[in-house]
C-alpha cells in the first residue's frame, strides 16, 4: 500500500473540517476571504518590536534548516 | 490549534513550523532591534512563510520565484500590507460574465478532477479574478482565494 504523505492528510482533514462547518459556496469564500486577510499586514514598527523567543519544542533536525 | 498560516496554500517543503526556530537563530545573531534597517532577500519565496513573518518583524522584504503559484503569494500578501477583499468582491467571483470567458477547468480537467460545478466556479472566479472589474491587489488576492 502507498503511503499517502503528510501534506496530503493534511489537505484531507481540512476538507473534512471545511465540509463539516456545512458552509454555502459563498459562505465558505467569505470564509477564507478573511481567513487570507489574516496574512495582510504591515510592517512591525521598531518602536513595538516584540521579542524573538526560541521555540520550546526541540526540533529534531535542526541543519536541515 | 489554527495557525496564521492555515491561509496559506500547502506547499511542499514549506517552512511554516520552522519559521519561529529560524527567526529566533537570526535574532541570537543580528540584534532584534536592528532588523527594519535591513532588507530580506527570499530569492525563492515557495509558500511565502519566511518572507510573511520577515516582513511582520519590520524586515524590507524583496521576494521572487519562478513559480506563479508562489509569485501570487508574494503579490497577495507580501507586496500588499493593506488591501483586503469584501464580501461584494468574493460575491462578484459568482456572477455569471455576460461575455465569453476561458473555460479552461471546464474542458481540459472535469470530470477527471473537477466536478462539472466546481470546473464552472473555478472558470468563472477566475475571469473575474483576471478582469480589471477588481483592482491590482484584489486581483491577486482573488487568485489566491481560488487557489486556496
Amino acid at each position: 500500500m502507498v503511503r499517502e504523505d503528510k501534506s496530503r492528510k493534511q489537505r484531507k482533514r481540512q476538507v473534512r473540517r471545511l465540509e463539516n462547518l456545512e458552509l454555502s459556496p459563498i459562505s465558505l469564500a467569505a470564509k477564507l476571504a478573511n481567513d487570507i486577510a489574516l496574512l495582510v499586514v504591515e510592517r512591525q514598527n521598531p518602536e513595538e518590536q516584540e521579542e524573538v523567543p526560541m521555540p520550546k519544542r526541540k526540533v529534531k533536525d535542526e541543519e536541515s534548516i | 490549534m489554527k495557525s496564521l498560516y492555515d491561509a496559506l496554500p500547502a506547499y511542499l517543503g514549506g517552512k511554516r513550523r520552522l519559521v519561529p526556530l529560524i527567526f529566533a537563530l537570526l535574532a541570537s545573531r543580528v540584534p532584534r532591534s536592528s532588523w527594519s534597517h535591513f532588507t530580506f532577500i527570499d530569492p525563492f519565496l515557495g509558500g511565502g512563510s519566511i518572507s510573511l513573518l520577515a516582513k511582520a518583524y519590520g524586515f524590507e522584504v524583496h521576494c521572487n520565484d519562478v513559480a506563479y503559484r508562489s509569485a501570487l503569494v508574494g503579490h497577495a500578501v507580501i507586496a500588499n500590507s493593506s488591501v483586503t477583499l469584501s464580501d461584494a468582491d468574493v460575491a462578484l467571483l459568482f456572477r455569471e460574465p455576460e461575455e465569453a470567458y476561458p473555460r479552461m477547468a471546464e474542458e481540459r480537467f472535469s470530470p477527471s478532477v473537477f466536478s462539472h460545478e466546481h470546473a464552472r466556479f473555478l472558470d468563472r472566479g477566475l475571469h473575474w479574478a483576471r478582469s480589471r472589474a477588481l483592482p491590482e491587489a484584489k486581483r491577486y488576492l482573488a487568485e489566491l482565494l481560488l487557489l486556496r
